[in-house]
C-alpha cells in the first residue's frame, strides 16, 4: 500500500502542472467566471492570442459540455470536467520536448511508456477557429490535445500560438490506476491517526447526477432561448459602445445557452446552423474589436 | 561520385501525408520523381545512376541518391542566330547584331560560327553551361524539395523569421535539416534554418547522432532505435502481427485498414499482444472490431473457425522491454472503451429497434425533406412499388429466406432501416450504422429476412464492396438511394463536379450494381418517378410536371453515367457502349446486356449484317424527319423489292421483339441480320428519291420502319463505320 500513497492525487496532478508551467515562464491565471465549453473560450486564450504580443499562460479551466453528462452512471463521461490549458505565443521550436518535459514532471518514466503525437485536427465552429495538430497519447491514452492554433475568430494568426489542453480526469486516473472517474482520489489527510480520503465521487457525482436531469430533462426552453436572443443583442450593444471585453462575456453566454438548448434536445438542423452562425458572427467581431482597442501589437 | 542526403526533419506528420510524399518523391514508372526531377534539373545526376530512394518515418523525410557528382554534369548547347547575311558586313566581321547576339548567350564573339541549317546560313554559337559545384547548387534542390510537395492542409507555426515576407507552410512544423554529400555538410539554410549533419534519433530511446557520411544514414538511425524506410518498417510490423497472432492461437485481421496507418505511427515499432476481458466477448463481433480499430488502431485476432479471440494486437513505438507496461495501459483504455460499448448495447437492446423508430420523427433527415421518419415512410412505398414489380420469391439470388411474404418483410425493414442511427452505438461508432440494425432486429425477433435487409440496406459501401446477400436487402438498398438521389435533386443539391457531399456517385453506382446482379428490370425513369412521387404525397413543394420531368431526366442520366463508367471499367469498347445506352431500353439490365452483346459479337456476319442493314436504311430515313411519323401505305408499293421489304419487316418485327424482351440479343440480331437481303434488294430496285412526293414519302417512312426496328437492339450509327 505504499506505492499506493505515492501516486498523484487529483490536486496533486493540477499542483505539479501549476508548478511546471510557471517553471516555463507561463503566467498562472484562473478560471474564467462564465460558464464556458472548454478552455479556448477563456479570454486568456481566445482574445490574448490575436495579437502579435508574446504571451504564455496557463490555467485550470472547468469545462461545460451539458450533452456529454450521463447522470453519474458512466465512469468515463461528465458533463462537467476539468481541462488543464496552456497557451504560448509564438510557440516555442522546441515545445514537443517541453510538453514531454510535463509527462515526465507528472511522473510519467517516457522510457517506460509509450508516447505518441496522432494526428487530429482541431475545429471550432462557434469561434471561428481551426489548427492543426495531434491527440498525445499515453501507452494508447488521450493525454493532450496539442494544437497549432491557425485562425480564431475568423482572423489568420500572426504569430501561431501553440495550445497544450490536458484532460485533466482521464490523466489522473492513468496516473492513479482506476477505472471510475468516481474513483479518482481528490485528497487524502490524517484525521487524528485516521486517513480520510475524498474522492471525485465524494465532491461530483451529485452534481452530475442533477445537473444531467437538469441539462436534458428540466431546463426551460424558452428561457434559453430568450437568454440566448438578449446576450446577443446585449453584445451587440457592447460592440457598437466600443467594448471587446464585455461583448465577450455576452457571447460566451451565448454559447452556453446554445449547449443548454442542444442537451434538450430542441435545436433542429436549421437551428443549429443559424444559432452557431450567430455566435460565430459575434466572435468575430469581439476579435476585431479587440485588435482595434488594443492594436495589433506590431512594431510600427 | 558520392552519396547525397537531404533530410526534412519534421514534428509527426499525419500518415497520409507521408504517404503522399513516398508517391510524390518516388514517382511512377514512366514518370520521374521530384527528387529525380529537381537533380536532373540541377544536373546532378549521372546517366544511368540509380532512381533515388526515398525514406519517410514521422518525423523525417529523406533521400538518397547514389552516383551524385561533385560538379555539375556538362552542359554543352548549340544556339542559332540571326542569318549570316544580318550576323556579318561584307569584310566578314560581325555586325552590331552578330554582337548583340554573342551578348545575349554569354558567348564572346570569336565564339560565334556560321553554319547551315536547312539549307540556310546562321550564326551559331556553342555554350558549354558553367559547371557549379554542387555544393552551391544543393540549397536550390533542398527548397525545391520542400517547396514541391503538393501538401493538402498546410499549416503554420511559431513567428516569421526575420525578413520572410510569408509564411512557410507545411504539413507540420520543420524543425531541422540535413544535407550531405558524402562526408561533407552542405552549407546553406532554408526559410531560417541552417544545413546540419545532425539527426534526430527516436524521440525517447534515441539521441541525436552527426552523420559521418550520407550513406551511412540509416545505420546511424538504425543505432538510435528509428527504422527509417518504410518498407522496413511495414515488414517488422507484419511479422510482429503474424507472431503475436499466432501466440494467441490465431489470425490478425484489418478490416478497417489500420496497417497503412500503423506504418507511419512509430519509428520503432514493435508489435505487443493485450488481452480482452472475458466478459467483454458478449459484445457483438462488429462491436468489438470497431472498438479495437477505431481510434485506437488495434488489430483484432481471430481463430481457425472465425470466433474473435479475447486479445488485441497493437503496435507501440516504445522500448519492447516496457511491453508489459505500456500493454497494461492499453488494455485499460479498451476496457474503458468496452464497458462504455456495453453500457450502450445494453441501453440500446432494452430499447428496441421499434421504440428507436417511433424516435425518428425527432431527427431531421435533411432540412428541406424533413424527418428520418418521413424517409422511412417514403422507404416503405418506394420498396412496394419496387416488389410489386419484381419477380416472385426465388426467381432472384438469394431468395428471401423465411415464409414470411415478402411486402411484409420489405415494409417491416422498410420502417426500421434507419432506426439504428438513434443508437447509443451508432452515435459511439457511425461506421456500424445498419450493421446495428440487422442485430437489434434480430435481438427484437423481427426475424431474420427483415434484419438482413435491415442490415444490408447501405451495401454496397464501395464501388467494390459486396452486394446485399438477399433480395429484400437488394431492394431496400436499390430504394434508400433512390430517394438520396431523388431527394438531392429536389432540395436543389444535386452534385456538380468533384463535389457530391452526399456520396450520390456512390449511391449511384449502387443501384447499377444490385439492378444487374438482380436483374432488377424495372424502367429506371419509371422508378424515379415513384421516388419523386413519395416526396409529393409528403407535401413537397415546387414538384409541378415540369420540375418533375426534368429531375427525371437529369437523375436517370446520371444513374446512366454510372452503368456507363462500370461497362468501360470491365473493358469494353466506348462504341459499344454508346450505341447500347443510346438504345431506347428502359432498364439496366437491359442496356448492359446490349453493351456486352455488342462487344462479345461484333465481327459476326449477322452483327455486321444487322449493322448495315441499319446503317443503309438510317442514312436515308434521316433524312425526313417526319418520316417515322408516317404510316407505311401498302397501296403506293410500286416495285417487288417495297413488296419483299415490307414482307421481311412484318415476319422479323415479334420474333425480334421478343427476343430483346428477353434480352436475347444475338436472337434478335439474328432477325435483324434476316432483313438485310430485303434491304440490299431495295436499295438496288428502288429508286427511293422518286420525283413523286407520295411514293417518295412513303419509301421513307418504310426505311424509318425498319431503322426503328433496328434500332430497338441499339444506336448502331454510334459504331464505327463497318465495310459494306
Amino acid at each position: 500500500m505504499s506505492a499506493q500513497k505515492t501516486l498523484p492525487t487529483f490536486q496533486q496532478v493540477i499542483a505539479r502542472l501549476q508548478a511546471y508551467w510557471e517553471q516555463q515562464g507561463c503566467v498562472i491565471v484562473q478560471p474564467y467566471h462564465t460558464e464556458v465549453g472548454a478552455g479556448t473560450f477563456n479570454p486568456h486564450t481566445f482574445l490574448r492570442c490575436l495579437d502579435a504580443r508574446p504571451w504564455r499562460a496557463a490555467y485550470v479551466e472547468p469545462s461545460m459540455r451539458p450533452t456529454d453528462g450521463r447522470y453519474g452512471e458512466n465512469p468515463f463521461r461528465l458533463g462537467h470536467f476539468y481541462q488543464y490549458q496552456v497557451v504560448i505565443k509564438p510557440s516555442p521550436p522546441d515545445i514537443q520536448d517541453i510538453y514531454l518535459q510535463s509527462l515526465v514532471a507528472l511522473g510519467i518514466d517516457m522510457r517506460e511508456h509509450d508516447v505518441r503525437f496522432v494526428e487530429d485536427n482541431w475545429e471550432g465552429p462557434t469561434l471561428g477557429a481551426w489548427g492543426q495538430g495531434w491527440e498525445v497519447w499515453v501507452d494508447g491514452m488521450e493525454a493532450t490535445q496539442f494544437t497549432y492554433f491557425q485562425q480564431l475568430g475568423g482572423i489568420d494568426l500572426d504569430p501561431i500560438t501553440v495550445e497544450l489542453t490536458y484532460g485533466l480526469e482521464r490523466l489522473a486516473m492513468y496516473l492513479q490506476g482506476v477505472d471510475s472517474v468516481y474513483d479518482l482520489v481528490w485528497s487524502r489527510w490524517d484525521e487524528g491517526g485516521r486517513a480520510v480520503t475524498v474522492t471525485y465521487g465524494d465532491v461530483y457525482r451529485e452534481n452530475e447526477r442533477e445537473f444531467s436531469r437538469y441539462n436534458f430533462e428540466v431546463a426551460d426552453t424558452e428561457l434559453l432561448y430568450r437568454h440566448f436572443r438578449e446576450h446577443a443583442g446585449e453584445a451587440g450593444r457592447c460592440l457598437e459602445a466600443g467594448l471587446p471585453l464585455p461583448a465577450y462575456d455576452h457571447v460566451l453566454k451565448c454559447s452556453h445557452a446554445f449547449n443548454m438548448l442542444d442537451a434538450r434536445g430542441v435545436i433542429s438542423v436549421t437551428d443549429r446552423t443559424m444559432h452557431i452562425g450567430r455566435v460565430r458572427d459575434l466572435a468575430r467581431k469581439v476579435a476585431v474589436l479587440y485588435l482595434e482597442v488594443n492594436g495589433d501589437g506590431r512594431e510600427p | 561520385m558520392s552519396t547525397l542526403l537531404i533530410e526534412v526533419g519534421c514534428e509527426e506528420l499525419p500518415y497520409k501525408v507521408c504517404e503522399a510524399v513516398v508517391r510524390q518523391l518516388e514517382g511512377a514508372e514512366g514518370a520521374p520523381g521530384l527528387v529525380e526531377k529537381l537533380l536532373t534539373e540541377a544536373r546532378l545526376l549521372e546517366d544511368g545512376a540509380p532512381a533515388p530512394r526515398v525514406l519517410v518515418s514521422p518525423r523525417r523525410i529523406a533521400a538518397l541518391a547514389e552516383h551524385v557528382p561533385s560538379r555539375q554534369t556538362a552542359n554543352v548547347q548549340d544556339f542559332r542566330g540571326p542569318k549570316a547575311e544580318i550576323a556579318y558586313d561584307a569584310e566578314g566581321r560581325l555586325t552590331k547584331a552578330g554582337e548583340g547576339f554573342a551578348r545575349s548567350r554569354g558567348a564572346r564573339a570569336a565564339d560565334v560560327r556560321r553554319a547551315l541549317v536547312d539549307g540556310t546560313e546562321f550564326a551559331v554559337v556553342r555554350v558549354e553551361a558553367q559547371r557549379a559545384d554542387a555544393a552551391t547548387v544543393l540549397p536550390g534542390v533542398v527548397a525545391g524539395l520542400i517547396g514541391g510537395l503538393q501538401i493538402p492542409r498546410g499549416m503554420r507555426w511559431g513567428a516569421r523569421p526575420a525578413g520572410e515576407e510569408e509564411y512557410l507552410r507545411f504539413s507540420r512544423p520543420i524543425r531541422w535539416i540535413v544535407c550531405m554529400l558524402g562526408g561533407a555538410p552542405v552549407e546553406g539554410s532554408f526559410y531560417g534554418l541552417s544545413f546540419g549533419d545532425v539527426t534526430q534519433g527516436h524521440r525517447v530511446l534515441g539521441a541525436p547522432v552527426v552523420l559521418d557520411k550520407a550513406e551511412h544514414y540509416e545505420r546511424h538511425l538504425e543505432e538510435q532505435k528509428v527504422v527509417v524506410s518504410q518498407h522496413e518498417r511495414r515488414r517488422a510490423i507484419v511479422e510482429g502481427l503474424d507472431a503475436r497472432a499466432a501466440e494467441a492461437g490465431g489470425a490478425w485481421s484489418d478490416p478497417g485498414g489500420v496497417l497503412a496507418e500503423a506504418v507511419y505511427l512509430a519509428e520503432w515499432p514493435s508489435v505487443a499482444r493485450g488481452a480482452i476481458s472475458g466478459s467483454h466477448l458478449r459484445l457483438p463481433d462488429p462491436v468489438l472490431v470497431t472498438a479495437m480499430q477505431s481510434h485506437q488502431r488495434y488489430f483484432p485476432v481471430r481463430d481457425g473457425e472465425g470466433r474473435l479471440l479475447p486479445a488485441f494486437l497493437y503496435v507501440s513505438n516504445a522500448d519492447p522491454a516496457a511491453a508489459a507496461v505500456v500493454t497494461r495501459g492499453n488494455e485499460r483504455v479498451l476496457g474503458g472503451r468496452l464497458d462504455d460499448a456495453e453500457f450502450a448495447y445494453d441501453r440500446d437492446v432494452a430499447e428496441g429497434l421499434d421504440t428507436m423508430a417511433d424516435r425518428l420523427r425527432d431527427v431531421v433527415f435533411h432540412e428541406q425533406l424533413g424527418s428520418l421518419a418521413d424517409k422511412a415512410v417514403r422507404l416503405q412505398g418506394l420498396v412496394a412499388a419496387l416488389g410489386a414489380g419484381t419477380a416472385p420469391d426465388g426467381a432472384a439470388p438469394g431468395g428471401n429466406g423465411s415464409g414470411t411474404p415478402r411486402e411484409e418483410v420489405l415494409r417491416t425493414a422498410a420502417r426500421l432501416a434507419k432506426a439504428d442511427l438513434v443508437s447509443q452505438v451508432v452515435i459511439e461508432f457511425p461506421v456500424l450504422q445498419g450493421v446495428m440494425g440487422g442485430l437489434y432486429a434480430v435481438s427484437g425477433g423481427a426475424g431474420e429476412a427483415v434484419a438482413r435487409a435491415v442490415g444490408e440496406h447501405y451495401w454496397p459501401l464501395s464501388a467494390t464492396a459486396p452486394l446485399p446477400g438477399t433480395l429484400p436487402g437488394a431492394l431496400l438498398a436499390v430504394a434508400d438511394k433512390v430517394d438520396n438521389i431523388a431527394g438531392a435533386w429536389v432540395a436543389g443539391q444535386k452534385p456538380s463536379g468533384s463535389r457530391d457531399p452526399y456520396g450520390l456517385r456512390r449511391a449511384a453506382m449502387g443501384i447499377v450494381r444490385i439492378a444487374l446482379e438482380y436483374a432488377l428490370r424495372f424502367p429506371l425513369a419509371g422508378l424515379l418517378a415513384s421516388a419523386l412521387d413519395q416526396f409529393e404525397v409528403q407535401g413537397i413543394e415546387g414538384l409541378d410536371d415540369e420540375r418533375r420531368a426534368v429531375i427525371v431526366a437529369e437523375t436517370s442520366a446520371f444513374v446512366r453515367e454510372r452503368l456507363q463508367a462500370l461497362l468501360l471499367e470491365e473493358g469494353l469498347p466506348f462504341a459499344s457502349v454508346e450505341a447500347a445506352l443510346a438504345a431506347p431500353a428502359a432498364d439496366l439490365p437491359a442496356l448492359a446486356a446490349r453493351a456486352r452483346a455488342f462487344t462479345a459479337l461484333a465481327g459476326r456476319d449477322f452483327f455486321e449484317d444487322a449493322v448495315t442493314a441499319y446503317d443503309r436504311c438510317a442514312a436515308l430515313a434521316a433524312t425526313d424527319e417526319a418520316a417515322a411519323e408516317r404510316p407505311v401505305d401498302p397501296t403506293l408499293f410500286a416495285e417487288a423489292a417495297e413488296r419483299e421489304l415490307a414482307a421481311a419487316y412484318e415476319a422479323a418485327r415479334g420474333p425480334l421483339l421478343e427476343a430483346l424482351a428477353h434480352l436475347e440479343l444475338e436472337s434478335a440480331l439474328k432477325r435483324a441480320a434476316g432483313l438485310r437481303p430485303a434491304v440490299d434488294k431495295y436499295f438496288d430496285d428502288v429508286l427511293v428519291m422518286d420525283d413523286d412526293p407520295a411514293l417518295r414519302g412513303n419509301r421513307l417512312a418504310q426505311l424509318a420502319a425498319v431503322t426503328s426496328l433496328i434500332g430497338r437492339i441499339g444506336e448502331f450509327s454510334r459504331l464505327p463505320a463497318t465495310q459494306t
